[in-house]
């Protein structure tokens, strides 16, 4: 009797009690025990086939997700996060070149030089230090154009195409052009634009606040090389101005970006990385084995036969493709957790050392322009410096104070670049250690004069190089600077390099697995198929 | 069936094993490395970073700003100084603080990394006094704020950076005779219309910290009453002062004529106001005006009591002495106008006056009538 006839309320149409299901399920049981043997097993070979796909379905889902997320690794977050670093690192680098533009002039005039030795400073001067050259056909009008990006819809980054950072005239305009084409790029890896009103600190905010900076800074540069060309004492505080304006606004915007784009390569590693997708898989693997050994047992109960072969067959596809599921899996999160280690750590490191060395050398310009009198460039100096892990004299700190971003960088770096890591050490400790003379070549006696030289006004200038002038000298001609940032950008390039193929073979390795997981579910299902098709023909 | 049991048994152990397979799984981040993110921004100099500020206000009544020490009869020779003369030459080399950007009394040029200027002229002369020899100076760039840090703190022997001499500086360092006679005036834009102390009513008006300017933008003479006074703005520098300009932050640059003179040079835009732009001060209220230069040297005995301090004074006056007698040798030998035909002479609104012309028993402070 029904619920509904008990209480008196039954009318057509009604919804029928669990009483009333359970019933009928009951009926529909005996039905099927009372069918043939033959119509069952199309029953359970319906129920395996639906499993084995259903199994294979979800673990292809969360595999394409992993999948998904490894790639956005390297091509969205990484890319992201590189570009920014080579943002922040053309910025400084313009900076620390302007700042040593002042210098230039001092070259091009030795009085003591005769005409031939002085148009061979004039040639080198023109050709590695300060003259921008014709740029008058190129393309660096369209990037500024584009440096905003929020009005220009398809249009950022197509006048980066063309923009070879490396075929600027001078260092200046190569690091500046080299961070425009970054904020370009980046434009291009994380589009959108800033709504001031509710994020002002996205990225996009970010992005467009540098952009607008960045002419802001290049005219207090051109104002202060052009008083300093006509030996105008305020080029001095327009230079400190437009360094003042990139440490404090520019490089600040651009270490926030930095910072964004770092967290979103931790979100991807994780989501790369997670134990879900192993999870799932065990679990689906674990759902398909019951099912098939429910589908042999059966099978055993109503044939007394041992095994069925084709069952057997798909049980092993299943475990195979298990366990080099697991395996794949397994190896795919390791690989990325090597490359975290050997190439991204390293990597962020040195490229953040890359930055304070040319901040630090920013200060130390700075530092020489202000006479020596320059307190706050050197305490910004000796805290870039502190930074990196060492000390002004070219010492790495110990380890009690901490270290720093290259000391830590060359720690992790791979052994096999030893080589490079002792060379890059050194090098930064011997411009330490050029820059600690220069200082104290500031601050030692002027020689005697020879006898008989008393002439009075001008001496120092007619007698030889001053003090001031041997610090510049000594400063602009040491090497190792350059050699530090150059075999920085050297190991940058080859940590992404490697980064790059390590991401792609941990992506190589999860679209390896989805083919085997499609394949062994398509072949269990054939084999489950021929297995108890055989069964199905024998009993009908 | 044993068989069933043995299968239902194995997938037992599978379901088992699932647990320790999924703990198996880690997930990785990847953060950035602590020191490769976002940094606290490394300071560089900041032209606005200190306030604008006087200096000390307490004033010995009797104190008369331009007097300094009598000369000494004669140089002294090499050997034969005094204390704090012959420490100097035991060093071998006389220290010399300037203010770099003053040109053209200081500054660097930077085509031949040589810094020169009048007063660069005058350490020269001094090193020649002591040492017989001009190169043996070193130069340190001081800022304005730092002069008498720099002396206090035994980094330099004397200052020569148009330092003006006042009854409160005097406190606290020692001055030599006037050797130049510099007058506070104004730097404004060619084009702005601001020509009288009165147009400057509310505007911004800059000065380098450390120097007696500022508190003379709020005293300034001829100011009428009742309307709002202009607004003091410190830079660290002059220069930065003359950038502010440019750039529109300030409408004008308080500062001694001479340093404005050499902004004017480095700027056809701008011009330097004459006493015209004073009108209607007292002559009272325009000698507040008067900037005169004198060398600054270390007070040694301020912290000491007794014979000690009686004898450090002792020191400190011989080699004001000295100095003394070294500048009045150049204003008699015609070196001194030399210097300011090589330096000074071309400069637009500087006029010409020997110290002694001001004070005719130079240094006793004592202004008369110039000529």
């Amino acid at each position: 009797m029904s619920g509904a006839e008990h209480s008196g309320h039954s009318f057509i149409g009604a919804p029928r009690s669990a009483a009333q299901l359970w019933a009928g399920a009951r009926r529909h049981a005996g039905r099927v025990r009372s069918a043939g043997a033959g119509s069952r097993f199309v029953g359970v070979l319906a129920l395996l086939t639906g499993v084995l796909l259903v199994a294979g379905l979800v673990t292809q889902m969360v595999l394409d997700r992993r999948l998904t997320a490894t790639e956005s690794i390297r091509e969205r977050s990484v890319a992201a996060l590189i570009a920014a670093e080579r943002l922040r690192a053309g910025l400084a680098g313009a900076d620390a070149t302007a700042a040593s533009n002042v210098f230039a002039w001092v070259t091009l005039a030795p009085s003591s030089l005769s005409p031939a030795e002085r148009r061979s400073f004039y040639d080198r001067v023109k050709a590695d230090d300060f003259y921008a050259g014709d740029h008058s056909g190129d393309v660096s009008a369209g990037i500024a154009g584009d440096l905003t990006g929020d009005a220009a819809p398809g249009g950022a980054g197509d006048g980066a195409a063309g923009a070879d950072p490396a075929a600027a005239a001078n260092p200046y305009s190569a690091a500046l052009r080299g961070a425009e084409t970054a904020l370009l790029d980046l434009r291009e890896i994380d589009p959108g634009a800033c709504d001031r009103a509710r994020d002002p600190e996205s990225t996009h905010c970010l992005m467009t606040r540098i952009a607008t900076l960045i002419p802001e800074y290049t005219g207090l540069v051109a104002a202060a090389a052009a008083n300093t060309r006509a030996g105008n004492t305020v080029g001095g505080a327009y230079q400190n101005l437009a360094s003042d304006l990139m440490t404090r606004s520019i490089l600040g915007q651009t270490d926030q970006l930095v910072a964004a784009y770092g967290d979103r390569v931790d979100q991807d590693y994780r989501q790369a990385t997670s134990g879900a997708a192993e999870g799932v898989l065990l679990g689906a693997l674990g759902g398909v084995l019951v099912a098939l050994v429910g589908a042999q047992v059966y099978v055993f109960r109503r044939t007394n036969r041992m095994l069925n072969l084709g069952l057997v067959t798909a049980t092993i596809l299943v475990v195979g493709a298990g366990s080099a599921g697991l395996v794949l899996l397994h190896g795919q999160g390791e690989r990325l957790v090597t490359a975290q280690r050997s190439d991204y750590v390293p990597t962020t490191l040195l490229a953040a050392s890359r930055t304070l060395a040319l901040q630090a050398r920013t200060c130390e310009f700075l530092s020489l322009i202000s006479l020596g009198n320059g307190e706050n460039a050197d305490r910004c100096f000796e805290d870039a410096v502190s930074a990196l892990g060492y000390t002004p004299d070219g010492q790495p700190k110990g380890p009690s104070s901490g270290g720093g971003t290259l000391t830590a960088g060359l720690i992790a770096l791979p052994d096999r670049f030893a080589g490079q890591r002792a060379e890059l050490g050194g090098d930064l400790g011997r411009w330490l250690q050029v820059r600690a003379r220069a200082v104290a070549t500031l601050q030692e006696p002027p020689p005697t004069a020879p006898a008989g030289d008393s002439t009075g006004t001008g001496a120092a200038g007619t007698t030889g190089p001053t003090a001031f002038g041997r610090a510049i000298e000594g400063t602009l001609a040491s090497p190792h600077f350059e050699r530090f940032v150059g075999g920085t950008d050297e190991l940058l390039a080859q940590g992404t390099d490697s980064f790059a193929a390590e991401l792609r073979a941990a992506a190589r390795d999860v679209r390896l697995l989805t083919g085997i997981v499609v394949g062994a579910a398509v072949l269990a299902v054939l084999c489950a198929g021929l297995g108890i098709g055989s069964r199905i023909r024998e009993y009908r | 069936m044993s068989a069933p049991r043995a299968v239902r048994i194995g997938l037992a152990a599978l379901l088992l094993l699932l647990p320790g397979g999924l703990s198996a799984c880690g997930t990785t981040g990847s953060p950035l490395p602590y020191t490769a993110g976002t940094r606290a921004a490394a300071p560089v100099p900041s032209p606005a970073s200190v306030p604008a500020g006087q200096g000390a206000a307490g004033q010995d009544a009797q104190c008369v700003p331009r007097r300094s020490e009598q000369p000494v009869e004669a140089l002294t020779q090499p050997g034969a100084h005094a204390q704090r003369v012959a420490e100097i030459e035991e060093r071998q080399v006389l220290r010399v603080g300037v203010v770099a950007e003053a040109r053209p009394f200081a500054s660097m040029n930077w085509h031949t990394g040589v810094p020169e200027g009048f007063e660069i002229e005058l350490a020269r002369e001094i090193a020649r006094a002591i040492f017989g020899d001009p190169s043996r100076v070193e130069i340190h760039a001081v800022d304005t704020r730092d002069r008498e840090k720099a002396l206090a703190e035994d980094e330099v022997d004397v200052v020569i950076g148009t330092m003006t001499m006042t009854c409160a500086r005097k406190e606290r360092v020692n001055f030599s005779g006037v050797y130049f006679e510099a007058s506070f005036t104004l730097l404004v834009s060619r084009n702005s219309g601001l020509s009288t102390v009165a147009d400057l009513s509310g505007r911004r008006v800059c000065s380098s910290q450390g120097s007696t300017s500022i508190g003379k933008i709020l005293n300034l003479p001829g100011f009428p009453e009742g309307r709002p006074e202009p607004v003091p703005v410190s830079r660290v520098g002059s220069a930065d002062c003359l950038a502010a300009l440019q750039r529109g932050e300030v409408d004008a640059v308080a500062s001694d004529d001479t340093i404005l003179a050499g902004m004017e040079q480095q700027d056809p835009t701008v011009r330097v106001l004459g006493r015209e732009a004073f009108a209607g001060a007292s002559a009272a209220e325009l000698a507040t005006l008067d900037e005169p230069y004198g060398m600054a040297v270390a007070r040694t005995d301020l912290g000491l009591t007794g014979p000690a301090a009686e004898a450090r004074r002792k020191a400190d006056s011989d080699l004001v002495a000295f100095l003394n007698r070294m500048l009045l040798d150049m204003f008699t030998d015609g070196r001194w106008q030399r210097l300011y035909a090589d330096f000074l002479s071309d400069v637009p609104g500087i006029q010409a006056h020997l110290p002694t012309e001001r004070q005719p028993h130079w240094p006793d402070g004592q202004v008369g009538q110039v000529g």
